[in-house]
């Protein structure tokens, strides 16, 4: 009886181990998925055998390490891919903006070699349209980007919090299967997928607590998912730039607290604000600059020259003033209009913030260095860095306005003469006068953008994007060698070997007829018993 | 270390692709014959090449400029010949006039020869270049140089400005001259003219000749006014000053210039000495002053005097007229060889910017073939390292 029974055991044993092999066999490829291993225990003397669990190999420490160096990655790879867009758009060829702005040049160089000649001034005016279609083409499509980052962060907010909701789901369901005893594999399997899912997007911090659900939160301690309930993140205009999409937590009151950028460090999320922050908003106010200062010194010389007509000349270029968002925590009505001064030699790539404090008046700081710059405010008008902004309304203390001075200049950057006439190349009426042109060729190498000549500034911009998108490659690099090798840390606990569950499936295959042979001998055993009259 | 199938598979795949990646890229390069053609491919270099790009154009903006700029010097530089040669011819003619047994009907016809260098003159001095430019009218340059006034003198329509150029980063140069300079001016070593009045008297004038330079008052000009003393005898005031008394043959010394006297003046007659470029110079009025006084018969001797003033003052001015043609041919030619060295130093210059470019940018052809090769047979060997190591399982043997 006993040896039949210890057979049985043995069988059912091996049947369980069996499908436990199959499981992984068939799972071998499955994404998140954990080998588990049946343990064998004898079971009470003289029983058999029994399994007491099937035990699913997992490393929470590996896997802490391995979904933060995913974020990491994840943040790295999104940057990526966005600047190597702005890489390409920089890249060499006969339409690249420098190419352009040596043929405006050229084309104004052979205008002073004969200024009453027509055709030359008409292609001038061409070169300057080729020009200008360029930067606006440059600049619109880096503010196509703009928008695109900001659809990005709209839905991968979404995914959050999509992914969150299921994880608190989750939660609930292992909880409930863990106090009815024994916790299902899969479930397990399923939320730390989600949770690797999750840290591709954000970096988070995973907690596990007693009752077996994960606590989740981001880098400031604020919870995405406690127990059965999630938290969501959601998007908005920002405060201080209505152009750009912020990120902002809705607590358990439903208020929602915004979460400053350097709060969603990692994650496919912190990669797209750490790209909109540097790389992108540099780039087209660099570009921008240009653009300004082209324009302005431009139109400086014409108002001194005299054109073919005998008028003095007008505004060569024209870009649109400087962009002034007040906070939307302002208290006071005070707005701000900015255009630019004649003089722009002051200006520079970076955006500025203007407060105002009851005791000290306005104050202005720059963005990208946070030093103050100094500022003159005279009746009205405030006016710093080549800009002057005129307030209308009055300004509470703890206002703040964000100014961008060279942002939108690129895409806006047009030529007003459309006539070749209207170029103001001398400075008397004399038809082949040419002194005036002669200024404005002599601005190709004139330092006119921000202390830099066109070309040294364009020049640096090429090395800023260069060089970042050299080093961030090189940063992903590195991280995805860190990822591989916790991936395969990871896999070599969790992952499943074929070569592995085939030798288990041959072993427990034996294994199996070793205890049905038993449960025979007993039969048998049994047999002869009965046999005897 | 165990490792999962899933592990083995990803780490064999992903080792495949990065060659095959990279292949990719040493491809491209050798197709393209470019290293640098995003800035990421080497952004240091990419930067530098933006720099040497613009030195490179403004090279070549410089080399357009000096190309224009010998063209119409080289324009010039022939028509400020032709009006030579004119001068040259007038010259002669004007020293023929001065021929004692000429009849009135010879002077005619040299005024008439005189005339057709004069027009010759006015032609040469309103050219146009390619463009119908007027070469020498400064900034007006759609206007003739000279034209014809209402009462008959060639007025110059052009202004003082020349057009220049840049002909290199630091030098601009003026790619023309305009007529005021080549016709309305005297050099700096033009010196001194004596003109008479409108004389009846039969005074006539030798000089003037500088004597001493270091004379009070050297350099400015004065006016002779003869009159009768109340005695009858002649007398001559210097701008006004006391009478002095005149002797047939008198040689004067005035601000350091001597002048010899010859003849007899009559009361009222005068005779102005000033420096040649403060008498107004002008080739043209000169011709017509010189054509008119051919024209008129000389029937006494005031007549006889008066010519031959006329011709000693035009002489000086011709000959003054064509020093500075000569001057300007000078300037000319130093521009057009100034051009040329700046020629050769921009070539050179182009050929070492282009050279710095291509190392900067270019693809060395040796490298990037045996990168391409080298990488070509990685990648075959990871392909096949792939296939091989998936065939491998212990279900094949089970």
């Amino acid at each position: 009886m006993s040896i039949i029974s210890i057979g049985v055991s043995g069988l059912t044993a091996a049947q369980i181990a069996l499908t436990t092999s199959s499981s992984n066999t068939s799972n071998a490829y499955t994404d998140g998925y954990t080998r588990q291993v049946a343990t064998f225990s004898q079971a009470t003397a003289g029983n058999g055998v029994t399994v007491s669990s099937v035990d699913r190999q997992y490393n929470q420490f590996v896997t802490t390490q391995l979904n933060s160096s995913i974020s990491a990655e994840s943040a790295l790879s999104t940057y990526q891919t966005e600047v190597d867009q702005i890489d390409s758009l920089l890249a060499d060829s006969d339409a690249s903006l420098d190419t352009l702005l040596q043929s405006f040049f050229s084309s104004i160089q052979t205008l002073t070699s004969d200024a009453s000649d027509t055709a030359a001034r008409e292609e001038v005016v061409g070169a300057a349209e080729t020009l200008a279609s360029q930067f606006n083409q440059l600049g619109s499509y880096l503010s196509a980007m703009s928008d695109d980052v900001n659809n990005q962060i709209d839905s991968q907010v979404s995914q959050i919090n999509d992914l969150t909701s299921q994880i608190a789901k989750l939660n609930g369901q292992i909880s409930l299967s863990s106090s009815l005893g024994g916790a299902s594999n899969d479930l397990l399997d399923q939320r730390d997928l989600l949770v690797s899912q999750l840290s591709e997007l954000v970096a988070v911090d995973v907690s596990e607590q007693s009752n077996g659900s994960y606590t989740i939160s981001l880098g400031n301690g604020m919870a995405l998912v406690a127990g059965n309930n999630s938290f969501d993140l959601a998007t908005g205009p920002s405060a201080s730039d209505p152009s750009q999409v912020a990120v902002s937590y809705v607590d358990a009151a439903g208020n929602s607290v915004a979460l400053s950028d350097s709060t969603l460090d990692g994650g496919s999320l912190g990669g797209l604000l750490d790209f909109r922050n540097t790389t992108l908003s540099e780039t087209q106010n660099q570009l921008g600059l240009m653009a300004v200062s082209l324009s302005q010194a431009f139109n400086s010389l014409q108002a001194q020259g005299i054109d073919l007509n005998g008028d003095t000349g007008t505004d060569f270029f024209s870009v649109d003033d400087p962009v002034v968002y007040g906070n939307t925590g302002n208290t006071g009505d005070a707005t701000l209009s900015a255009t630019f001064s004649d003089d722009v030699s002051a200006l520079t790539s970076s955006d500025y913030t203007v407060s105002y404090s009851s005791t000290d008046g306005f104050s202005v700081t720059r963005n990208d260095t946070g030093a103050s710059v100094s500022a003159t405010y005279d009746n009205g008008v405030l006016s710093f860095a080549g800009m002057e902004l005129t307030v209308s309304g009055t300004a509470n203390d703890g206002d703040s306005f964000l100014v961008q001075p060279t942002r939108n200049a690129a895409a806006s950057f047009s030529v007003l003469i459309d006539d070749g006439e209207q170029i103001a190349a001398g400075t008397s009426s004399g038809s082949s006068d040419n002194s005036n042109a002669l200024s404005m060729l002599a601005l190709q190498t004139d330092k006119i953008a921000g202390g830099s000549t066109l070309s040294q500034s364009y020049a640096s911009l090429v090395s800023d994007v260069g060089s970042t998108a050299t080093r961030v490659a090189a940063q992903l690099a590195t991280q995805s060698g860190l990822t591989e090798q916790l991936t395969t840390l990871q896999q070599s606990e969790s992952g499943v070997n074929l070569d592995e569950e085939a030798a288990n499936l041959i072993v427990y295959q034996q294994y199996y007829q070793s205890c049905a042979k038993i449960v025979e001998v007993g039969l048998t055993v049994l047999d002869t018993l009965l046999d005897i009259q | 270390m165990r490792l999962s199938s899933a592990t083995i598979y990803n780490q064999n795949l992903s080792s495949m692709l990065d060659r095959q990646s990279e292949y990719q890229d040493a491809a491209l390069e050798v197709s393209s014959g470019t290293r640098v053609s995003k800035p990421s491919d080497d952004s240091l270099a990419a930067s530098q090449a933006v720099n040497v790009r613009q030195a490179l154009a403004a090279n070549e903006q410089y080399a357009d400029a000096r190309a224009s700029i010998s063209t119409s010097l080289s324009q010039e530089s022939s028509t400020l010949d032709s009006i030579n040669d004119a001068i040259t011819s007038a010259l002669s003619l004007a020293v023929q006039a001065g021929n004692g047994t000429l009849s009135d009907a010879d002077r005619e016809s040299l005024a008439t020869s005189l005339q057709g260098i004069y027009d010759t003159l006015v032609t040469l001095a309103n050219s146009t270049d390619s463009n119908g430019s007027y070469l020498f009218s400064g900034y007006q340059s759609q206007t003739p140089a000279f034209a014809e006034n209402a009462a008959g003198e060639l007025v110059y329509q052009g202004d003082s400005n020349v057009v220049s150029q840049q002909v290199s980063a630091t030098q601009s140069m003026a790619s023309g001259d305009n007529g005021a300079s080549i016709f309305l001016s005297v050099s700096s070593s033009a010196g001194f003219i004596a003109e008479a009045g409108d004389n009846s008297g039969t005074l006539t004038f030798d000089g003037p000749d500088i004597a001493d330079t270091t004379a009070a008052g050297y350099g400015s000009g004065f006016t002779l006014s003869f009159s009768t003393a109340d005695d009858g005898s002649l007398q001559y005031s210097v701008d006004g000053a006391d009478p002095v008394a005149y002797t047939d043959g008198d040689v004067l010394e005035i601000n350091g210039l001597s002048l010899t006297l010859n003849g007899t003046p009559a009361d009222g007659d005068t005779l102005t000495v000033s420096a040649a470029a403060d008498a107004d110079p002008d080739l043209f009025a000169s011709l017509r002053t010189l054509i008119t006084a051919l024209q008129t018969p000389v029937e006494d001797a005031s007549d006889q005097a008066a010519l031959s003033n006329t011709l000693s003052t035009v002489n000086r001015e011709l000959s003054n007229a064509q020093d500075n043609v000569l001057t300007v041919m000078t300037s000319v030619g130093a521009r057009l060889s100034q051009v040329e060295t700046l020629d050769a130093i921009g070539d050179d210059l182009a050929l070492s910017y282009t050279e710095r470019l291509s190392g900067l940018v270019d693809a060395d052809y040796t490298e990037s073939i045996t990168r391409y090769v080298t990488l070509q047979v990685s990648m075959q060997a990871a392909q096949q390292t792939f296939a091989s190591v998936q065939k491998m399982s212990l279900f094949e043997y089970i």
